[in-house]
């Protein structure tokens, strides 16, 4: 289900490639990696019985690709010098928490946690932006603003979820909830994500920005 | 999973009260991003056309001013250049005596269309002048016109002036002489009219001209390109001093353009 939507997602993506901005072709290139990385990790994991190496990799490669994508989203030149930078962080915790935190073997959660909170960060920058150039185009209609909302959604709820698993954890109970409920979270992700390559146009952007 | 525990009412409670917080704090960050973003899309779309109204204002200006200077260097040269050329070679004429009684019959007809050529061409360097027409006044300037209309035979014009006549400013007085100059020149081109009647009505602070012809009128979705333009500039010219251009017509009803300057109004805008 979960790699059917992913694949469902990547469809429009590739086949409106030509047609996207720079920010969405870089969004394609991560959902298809993502649906090429869950596909894999499934083999990884039957074969080593761990496949947390991947994740660890993955975790960074999925933050810079989302990184990249809002890189060029922003148009303010300083933001972008700082998601550059914030790239390099990432990288750099990441070594961190391999050597000091969380082992290859273990689950990446200091790294995706740190990055749901940069997405927000990244999100409501992206808000600012919008509110100060808006465009003539409905809300409705513009494909940066389902993306950016979904991201929103997506990096907050997620958020949520990962303070309920340590609360569940600690107390002792039953996880499955959770586990449904981050798999919920994803599906509508990556089903607003197609949504958005589905409405995305380079030549409305490019006027979009002339206009504001 | 950790182990198969379920949550109690008070965990429960813990987990629904944060979730339902979480989303409602969500849910009213979305609903205000959009209100505040449909408010400014609004409040950006009044500025963006308020820059173009200006803009378009200041582009009219520049494109009557620079007319005005193409007219003063035309009537300039028609003065002092043609005009001073056709005196001379009229005079050349009237020194010559010695010649046969019919070519001095020819010489003196010449001489008098020379004599005629130099008043149209005065006229005309007149009427092309800004500064004969700021120093004669609008109503003064439009008489002219209609005198030279009706001595010309084509058309019979009729001047009307309602009301006492105070002055509407140099600039204003010169776009009204323009579009009246426009409209006649319409009326002679298209209409076939055989009456043109012109109104100059001055009430305090509100000033209107009227000129109406008895000519075949048009349906607006049949303009030709030069005609339509020509209509879009007798309104243009109107807002460039603030005022309002009414154009009346239909087929077989003739054509009435009338423009409306409310000097109130503008004085209003202006404080």
């Amino acid at each position: 289900m979960y790699l059917l939507v992913l694949l469902l997602a990547t469809i429009p993506g590739l086949a409106r490639y030509k047609k996207l901005s720079k920010a969405f072709r870089i969004l394609t290139i991560l959902i298809l990696c993502t649906l090429i990385s869950e596909a894999t990790k499934k083999v990884y994991g039957k074969i080593y019985h761990n496949n947390m190496p991947q994740a660890h990799a993955w975790a960074v490669i999925e933050f810079s690709l989302f990184s990249l994508t809002y890189y060029f989203l922003v148009i303010d030149a300083r933001i972008k010098r700082l998601i550059l930078f914030i790239i390099g962080g990432m990288v750099v915790l990441e070594i961190a928490n391999v050597i000091f935190f969380e082992k290859l073997t273990q689950f990446p959660s200091l790294i995706l946690e740190a990055s749901h909170i940069v997405y927000v960060i990244y999100a409501v920058t992206l808000f600012r932006q919008m509110l100060l150039s808006p465009t003539e185009q409905s809300l409705f209609k513009q494909s940066l603003f389902w993306f950016n909302i979904n991201m929103l959604f997506y990096a907050t709820t997620m958020f949520l979820n990962y303070a309920l698993l340590s609360y569940f954890i600690e107390n002792k109970l039953d996880i499955v909830p959770l586990v449904y409920f981050a798999l919920v979270i994803n599906l509508i992700f990556y089903i607003v994500i197609g949504i958005s390559l589905l409405m995305d146009n380079k030549k409305a952007q490019i006027s979009a920005v002339n206009n504001g | 999973m950790v182990n198969g525990a379920l949550p109690n009412s008070g965990e429960l409670y813990v987990v629904l009260i944060s979730t339902t917080v979480f989303f409602t704090f969500l849910a009213g960050f979305i609903i205000y991003f959009i209100v505040l973003y449909q408010k400014r899309q609004v409040q950006n779309k009044a500025e963006r056309e308020v820059l173009e109204g200006n803009f378009k204002q200041e582009f009219l200006k520049a494109r009557l001013e620079m007319q005005e200077q193409t007219f003063a260097h035309v009537s300039r040269e028609l003065h002092d250049n043609i005009n001073q050329v056709l005196s001379f070679v009229k005079l050349n004429l009237a020194m010559i005596n010695d010649v046969p009684e019919p070519q001095q019959t020819k010489l003196n007809e010449n001489r008098e269309l020379i004599a005629h050529v130099i008043t149209d061409l005065r006229d005309l360097s007149k009427s092309l002048s800004f500064e004969h027409i700021t120093k004669q006044g609008l109503v003064k300037t439009i008489e002219n016109e209609v005198n030279k209309l009706n001595k010309s035979g084509l058309i019979e014009a009729e001047l009307i002036v309602k009301g006492d006549v105070y002055p509407l400013g140099e600039q204003r007085e010169l776009v009204l002489f323009r579009i009246f100059q426009e409209v006649v020149n319409n009326t002679m081109k298209h209409s076939g009219a055989a009456l043109l009647n012109i109104c100059l009505e001055y009430i305090p602070e509100l000033f209107n001209l009227t000129i109406g012809d008895d000519g075949v009128g048009f349906s607006a979705n049949s303009l030709d390109h030069s005609r339509g333009s020509g209509l879009m500039n007798i309104e243009n010219r109107a807002a460039v001093i603030g005022a309002v251009a009414k154009i009346d017509s239909s087929p077989g009803n003739g054509c009435s353009v009338n423009v409306n300057l409310n000097l109130l109004q503008q004085k209003i805008s202006i404080h």
